[in-house]
């Protein structure tokens, strides 16, 4: 994809749909090429990339574009804002797509799954509201550091439509460290588990034990867990490596969601432990966590491995082609 | 601190002359249009006058001039490339000459304040 079309893609991005959205886009893409046209006349040759997303850039962001044409400026705010309506497409998207996954997903693992242990509440909400709360977290965060980064000004002209995006041309230095910490951490307690069941069962570790079924699963749990804090590390220490990070989360969640089958062969992953001082309570207790680490693993994780995939999918796929047209540019 | 207010200023007046601007550039966009032309080289023959337009303030402008019937426009191919073309209807040169005599009024009394006040 050319940065032309790139640029326009995300101008179509704040546009309302209707009619009129693919005359204005065919009309912008028509003006900026007639404008790289007579660049390139008045130089003699083709533009460089640079050249090209210079005049992109200076042209204005895409946000600012649509609101031009109308296009609303809608923003999520309650009393102070925590998602701008730079962010508040991608935001609204993420979350419909997550939603719409839930849809599909969480039938598919009733319909199919082998074990179909049922929770205490409806089995869509669950997943939905930990997504709505996850994904206004992640958007909340971002919107805020990228305030915090730029000037008002700066953010006007803010190109948040080239490739590699704004957020992965240098992976900032605060995010690794934040990684390495998170994923270091669970990592620590991941290995203590097994010695120290009371640090993932609590109080229920008296009377219930881990199945021999989850053995093999722990081994490979523990593996992606090293996988993604050495990333971390790595992209801490040189953070120019950008295609790294998305390299190994397509790894690691892609792992994680062929691990699903396996996984739900493996229930139940708690059973009463022979120590267990009143049994028919036990199993009930045992009864709950196992529904608790089916459903979360299977309709909350599993969505966000699947988009996960998908868009680091894509991410790896657009690294390919940029490091392509850099190189065709370099040897031209 | 000394050189906020001549920031400030600098501000005020970039506010006052977008607003003297605006609608100049509607009656210098219909003229212009009384020939027809594709975005890209009325920009430019704006430009070329004097009238420099920023080109996202242009599109959108041209967009509305369509919607109230005082434009039309059509799609054509030009050097192998589709491009929008714009002409002033036959309401826009109604209201293109309602506009400049309008224009030729105040012109006249700003004119005759001025020599006043000189």
């Amino acid at each position: 994809m050319t940065l032309l079309k790139q640029y326009v893609n995300a101008v179509r991005m704040y546009l309302p749909k209707g009619p009129q959205q693919d005359d204005i886009l065919s009309e912008l893409s028509e003006h900026l090429q007639s404008k790289m046209d007579e660049e390139e006349e008045a130089l003699g040759r083709p533009l460089t990339e640079v050249e090209q997303e210079a005049l992109l850039t200076q042209h204005g962001n895409p946000a600012m574009v649509a609101a031009r044409y109308g296009a609303p400026r809608r923003s999520v705010a309650f009393g102070w804002q925590l998602i701008g309506p730079e962010l508040f497409p991608l935001y609204f998207r993420i979350l419909l797509l997550n939603w719409a996954t839930t849809l599909i997903v969480v039938p598919l693992i009733r319909e199919f799954g082998q074990i179909i242990p049922r929770l205490g509440f409806w089995p869509f909400a669950g997943p939905m509201l930990a997504q709505l709360v996850i994904v206004t977290l992640v958007f909340t965060s971002v919107d805020w550091f990228q305030r915090v980064a730029h000037r008002p000004s700066a953010r006007a002209s803010l190109p948040n439509w080239r490739f590699p995006p704004s957020y992965l041309q240098c992976i900032p230095r605060w995010q690794s460290l934040a990684g390495v910490m998170l994923f270091g951490v669970t990592s620590i307690w991941w290995v203590l588990v097994p010695t120290k069941p009371v640090l993932m069962l609590g109080p229920a570790s008296t009377s219930l034990e881990f199945s021999s079924s989850t053995t093999s699963l722990y081994w490979v749990a523990l593996a992606l867990l090293l996988i993604s804090t050495a990333q971390r590390a790595t992209t801490l220490v040189r953070p120019d490596w950008n295609w790294l990070q998305a390299l190994t989360r397509l790894i690691t969640n892609g792992s994680a969601l062929v691990l699903l089958y396996p996984f739900a062969q493996s229930f139940p992953y708690v059973m009463v432990s022979a120590a267990a001082a009143d049994p028919a309570k036990a199993a009930i207790l045992a009864l709950r966590v196992n529904s608790t680490i089916w459903w979360l693993a299977m309709g909350t994780m599993s969505i966000y491995w699947l988009i996960n995939v998908a868009y680091h999918l894509w991410v790896c796929a657009q690294f390919l082609l940029y490091a392509g047209r850099r190189r065709a540019e370099q040897f031209s | 601190m000394t050189s906020r207010p001549g920031a400030l200023r600098d501000e005020l007046f970039e506010n006052l002359r977008i607003e003297l601007r605006s609608g100049v550039l509607i009656v210098a966009t219909l003229a212009q249009l009384r020939e027809e032309q594709y975005g890209y080289t009325l920009r430019k023959s704006l430009a070329d006058i004097g009238m420099d337009i920023d080109e996202s303030t242009l599109y959108p402008l041209l967009r509305r001039l369509e919607n109230q019937g005082l434009l039309t426009s059509e799609w054509r191919e030009e050097n192998s490339r589709r491009k929008r073309f714009y002409r002033l209807s036959r309401e826009g040169k109604v209201m293109l000459d309602a506009l400049l005599d309008e224009w030729s009024g105040i012109n006249r009394a700003l004119n005759r304040i001025l020599r006043k006040v000189a």
